[in-house]
């Protein structure tokens, strides 16, 4: 299967700009707090947050910086942005529609950019981070918040399906390992990774998981399956658990920083 | 309502990379040199080339 369209993607999150607006592992997960500790915002500074969805991350770093630019494929999501600026009471959140491929601004222009939940997305990885450092300014610092996998070719491979099968737009969830490679392709200095984030204590539960992308039935059917009959060593790095109908389980993210140095 | 100045600075062509000319009654912001014209709607600008009017 190639890799999706733009088109595809923004069709995908727009139907769902609801659903992902009220998920608590977006609008309330741990890494946007990590982002703003380990990337230290000053009130000059401005952000370009990359596939910001309904603006969590934008919001989050708002009272922080001068401006929060809240960029995404899909304008739904950023009418839902805008309300969750409203209701946050920030006023320095501006939302603009378009393609991380193809960034629409100019060279240097952002000292933070950030990307979460969205990287996995990216149809050409390498593309999409050169173009993020490209609109750092020296010194500005990236930071990446994402579905990530361990070296381990077999619980690669299973979480990497697991999430297409839940969202056919998912490319890859790539490792810190390979992050480190992105990073350092596009000339970034990594300050900092963390391989194993939990966004909410209590784990994810599937059924939420699934009716947010808006997934089948036969589709949910399956992954409940492949999740519980997965063999010892996946169950344990995703802590899969049987909750009544439900199944809890992790998907732990890779939270990495790096700095633009020339 | 009218884009910031500040945004409007860091905008570009998301093709060419080069500055676009703004026009606020309009709601559009061209690029002369790929002779694009993207939409902004709602207040938001809308930077996709494939969404853009060729003029």
């Amino acid at each position: 299967m190639g890799a999706p369209r733009p088109g595809e993607i923004a069709r995908q999150f727009g139907e769902h700009a609801r659903l992902y607006a009220v998920s608590k592992a977006h609008a309330e997960g741990a890494t946007r707090h990590i982002l703003i500790e380990r990337m230290q915002p000053v009130a000059d500074e401005w952000l370009l947050d990359v596939g910001s969805g309904p603006g969590p991350v934008a919001v989050a770093f708002a009272p922080y910086v001068a401006h929060a630019v809240a960029f995404d494929l899909a304008p739904e999501m950023l009418h839902a942005a805008r309300l969750a600026a409203r209701r946050a009471e920030v006023t320095n959140v501006a939302g603009v529609c378009g393609d991380v491929h193809r960034l629409p601004f100019g060279d240097r222009r952002f000292a933070l950019v950030t990307s979460r939940a969205c990287p996995h997305h990216f149809a050409d990885i390498g593309r999409a981070v050169a173009e993020m450092a490209r609109v750092l300014a020296r010194g500005g610092r990236i930071g990446i918040a994402d579905g990530t996998v361990p070296d381990d070719p077999e619980i690669d491979v299973f979480l990497n399906r697991l999430d297409t099968l839940h969202d056919p737009t998912t490319v890859r969830n790539y490792s810190a390992r390979e992050w480190r490679g992105f990073f350092a392709d596009a000339g970034l200095r990594v300050d900092a990774v963390d391989d194993y984030v939990v966004e909410i204590p209590e784990g994810r539960s599937l059924l939420d998981w699934l009716a947010r992308s808006g997934a089948s039935s036969a589709v949910a059917e399956q992954c409940r399956r492949m999740l519980l009959d997965a063999p010892a060593k996946t169950r344990d790095y995703l802590r899969v658990r049987p909750d009544g109908d439900d199944v809890r389980f992790e998907l732990p993210r890779v939270v990495i920083t790096a700095t633009r140095t020339s | 309502m009218v884009l910031s100045p500040d945004l409007l600075a860091v905008l570009v062509c998301p093709v060419c990379k080069k500055d676009l000319a703004y026009d606020a009654a309009a709601a559009t912001l061209t690029c002369q040199a790929c002779r694009l014209r993207y939409k902004i709607v709602d207040d938001i600008p809308v930077m996709l080339a494939e969404e853009a009017e060729k003029f």
